[in-house]
């Protein structure tokens, strides 16, 4: 896909992910053991042959700045084009040091756009969704169509959880126009889910997000998008793969452990492709005498002397002997010592779970610590 | 280079004005064939064959380079160096990719008068004496990549210089009834070498020499030039260049470090280094957070432990998916144990697979093997160790003898 470039929004301002955004943004929350969500979306680029990629940083970018440093790890550390890390600019006239709203955001790296060598955008106006793909097909679908935007969609079948609010669903029409977007509140009916991925032309882009500014709009679906479905030709194109949404904490906590399933896990971490993160050389996990697992995915760095069932252990987290996890996901670092028992509970990096604690969530509301507390 | 013309001062850079001087150049001797690990090393050099878990042997002396602040380093191959190459390739993950300076694997050449071999370790650096000299430096460290060690070079570095010295050899403290398989020492009270012995009958001393030398560059060329000279020498650096060194009266010292350090010569030590990782408080430490053991990752998810999985005492990678039961062992990136199957005190190399109600058992299992259903692996114990060479295809219900030493072509006739 010589002709295409990749620009990622990292997330906005309504994030539902509680404690877990509340210090970094949704594309640098950490993802089935050793990733960043962002990881998914780079690697879907990369996979496909794009190596020109811009991601958008809204307001606490400082995680994902330290997770993506120069690219290499995704192979985009490139003399021509490579990664671009695009945070948002202090200007007094036009915006005070963060994006109000995606076309605000792509309005602010308007020069970045209109520099770029290549003609077609994959724009991606938000991080939370969890699918592993090459875009061949829908690039292809997209130039032979002539759509002025082609826009992704999943549908319901491709799901696990309740539908959130913020939610967009789309109707389209016979032709595959689509004809009309609402957020899932106001029109059930639909069971096409828009992914947020838009191929666009780089010079309809540019044109659209100035006409969106002059007119004081902000957002790129509610602005740019909804009023011109009737002037511009845009077109759905089907993603019939899994695609988890991690837009609420619920759907966070499920794509996790969907991860435990082998053929998910084989079609979100290999089937398009390899699934590329930052390295860090830790040991490979250790196990001791009294160690007991079932049905848990269990990363390097990790030391297990306890009992560990559907869970995840992200890298180097310790659990103590007597220790009991089960549908746990526990981020980097953490350490749960002795006799301590963890059920339906989702840890951020670095907390400590002090001896014997006994902490529990439910399935469709997990307990969530935030980073680096001790309980 | 600074020239005045015509009363202006002009910048002349040379050729070569991306490299800069170094205070200290490493010499990586990485070429040996390590022909007593057999199956394993048929196809790679000893340096590159797997260790616990996800790194390679060659790996620990990269990464003490790296952890020493020495950031230049020529790895010298020449048996079987295609997996080395692509597995150096450009440093990167050693952050050994640097502007100036980093790490160049160098084979033996061809030149316009005549190319050879690498005749020995000392001939190996002989041959590179142009390599080395574009980085003009002061002190030429000469080490071995097939050592499993934590070392801080630095600090060796340092003594030789307060010593005022002209070759500082590090020195492993042995038992004297083992002395006599190393190259031995002989100090005074002030750690000035006085005498050396190489495996001798009666040793004198239990002072071993672990291959790892810091020498004065100008000293060393010297010797080396001397050595090639000599055609009845074997060029080596044990053998020629120290005993020489010590005939000319130059000031040598002895390093004594007495951290863990062990050569993988053979099967029994390769797999009993595997093991020493997996006890509590292993003298080496993989954990320090100040000095990392860095090596190239292959891109693999987390490692999967199924649903009656049963593991213990066992280190695991990821990529690895365990179905089966895996008892005081070390598996590599992307290994498969089938429901069923039983490991104990193994050593298995990255993406092999072992089928069903298979019973592994004091064995070392190379890369890409696979092995059937329902084997059984005889018997076993530290001192006769099983291996199973890279790529072998091992039938359902096989029977392995104890101690075998089974290549991909052995296996066929199974």
């Amino acid at each position: 896909m010589k002709d295409a470039f990749g620009l990622i929004i990292s997330g906005n301002e309504e994030q539902e992910l509680r404690d877990l955004t509340m210090i970094r943004s949704i594309a640098a929350v950490p993802i089935a053991g050793r990733y960043r969500v962002i990881d998914f979306y780079l690697s879907n680029l990369v996979n496909s042959g794009v190596n020109n990629v811009g991601v958008i940083t809204y307001r606490n970018y400082h995680s994902l700045m330290d997770h993506i440093s120069g690219g290499v790890e995704w192979d985009l550390s490139r003399k021509r084009d490579g990664l671009f890390m695009l945070p948002p600019m202090v200007q007094a006239s036009t915006n005070s040091g963060f994006y109000k709203g995606t076309a605000k955001a792509l309005n602010g790296v308007r020069n970045y756009i209109s520099r770029c060598s290549q003609n077609i955008c994959i724009l991606h106006t938000d991080c939370r969704t969890i699918f592993n793909t090459t875009y061949y097909e829908a690039y292809e679908s997209h130039i032979a169509s002539g759509a002025d935007i082609t826009l992704m969609y999943n549908t319901t079948k491709n799901t696990l959880k309740k539908p959130s609010k913020s939610e967009i669903r789309i109707k389209t029409d016979d032709d595959g126009r689509i004809v009309d977007m609402f957020r899932y509140q106001t029109y059930k009916q639909s069971d096409q889910i828009c992914m947020d991925i838009f191929f666009i032309n780089k010079s309809t882009l540019i044109r659209l997000v100035d006409d969106c500014i002059m007119k004081g709009g902000s957002d790129f679906i509610q602005d740019i998008l909804i009023p011109n479905l009737e002037l511009l030709d845009v077109r759905g194109f089907h993603y019939a793969q899994p695609a988890y949404k991690i837009d609420t904490l619920e759907g966070f906590f499920q794509t996790n452990l969907a991860f435990l399933d082998s053929n998910i896990r084989y079609q979100l971490l290999e089937e398009s492709g390899p699934v590329y993160t930052k390295v860090k050389d830790e040991v490979p996990a250790r196990y001791s005498k009294t160690s007991k697992v079932a049905n848990s995915l269990v990363t390097d760095g990790c030391v297990v002397e306890g009992s560990v069932e559907n869970s995840l252990l992200f890298r180097g987290v310790q659990v103590a002997k007597g220790a009991v996890l089960k549908n746990c996901v526990i981020m980097q670092e953490c350490q749960i010592q002795a006799n301590a028992v963890l059920e339906n509970v989702i840890l951020d990096k670095k907390c400590t779970i002090l001896r014997g604690r006994r902490l529990v969530g439910t399935e469709s509301y997990p307990m969530v610590v935030i980073k680096g507390s001790t309980i | 280079m600074k020239n005045n013309y015509e009363d202006r001062t002009v910048c002349v850079y040379p050729l070569t004005a991306n490299i800069r001087k170094k205070e200290t150049v490493a010499m990586l001797l990485a070429g040996g064939q390590g022909s007593r690990l057999g199956a394993l090393t048929t196809k790679m050099a000893k340096p590159a064959v797997p260790f616990g878990g996800k790194y390679r042997i060659i790996d620990f002396a990269l990464s003490n380079c790296t952890n020493s602040d020495i950031d230049t380093l020529g790895v010298l191959t020449q048996f079987q160096p295609l997996e080395l190459n692509s597995y150096i390739a450009n440093g990167q993950p050693w952050d050994l990719d640097r502007i100036n300076g980093g790490v160049y694997v160098l084979p033996p050449y061809m030149s316009a008068k005549a190319g050879e071999w690498y005749k020995g370790t000392a001939n190996a650096i002989y041959q590179n004496i142009a390599f080395v000299e574009q980085f003009e430096p002061e002190y030429v460290i000469v080490l071995s990549g097939d050592h499993i060690y934590k070392m801080d070079y630095s600090l060796m570095i340092e003594f030789h210089k307060k010593n005022n010295a002209d070759a500082t050899i590090a020195v492993q403290t042995v038992p004297m009834e083992e002395a006599g398989r190393f190259g031995l020492m002989i100090t005074n009270d002030d750690n000035e070498i006085i005498d050396f012995e190489e495996k001798p009958e009666n040793p004198r001393s239990n002072n071993a020499s672990m291959g790892v030398y810091v020498f004065n560059w100008d000293v060393l060329k010297q010797h080396l030039i001397e050595d090639e000279a000599n055609p009845g020498s074997s060029n080596d650096f044990g053998k020629n260049i120290i005993p020489a060194m010590l005939a000319s009266g130059d000031s040598m010292y002895a390093y004594t470090f007495n951290g863990y350090w062990k050569d993988v010569g053979t099967v029994e030590s390769l797999w009993e280094a595997n093991m020493d990782l997996l006890n509590e408080g292993s003298p080496l430490n993989l954990y320090d957070s100040d000095w990392h053991i860095y090596s190239r990752n292959p891109v693999m998810p987390p490692h999967y432990a199924a649903k009656g999985a049963e593991v213990s005492e066992s280190m695991i990678t990821e990529g690895c998916i365990v179905e089966g039961r895996v008892d005081n062992s070390i598996l590599f990136a992307g290994v498969v144990v089938i429901k069923d199957a039983v490991i104990d005190n193994s050593v298995i190399m990255p993406n092999t697979l072992i089928g069903s109600n298979s019973r592994v058992n004091y064995s070392i299992v190379a890369e890409n093997v696979i092995i059937g259903n329902d084997v059984v692996f005889e018997g076993g114990s530290p001192s006769n160790i099983s291996v199973i060479g890279p790529g072998a295809v091992i039938p359902d219900g096989s029977v392995i003898p104890e101690g075998a030493r089974l290549s991909a072509e052995d296996a066929e006739k199974l």
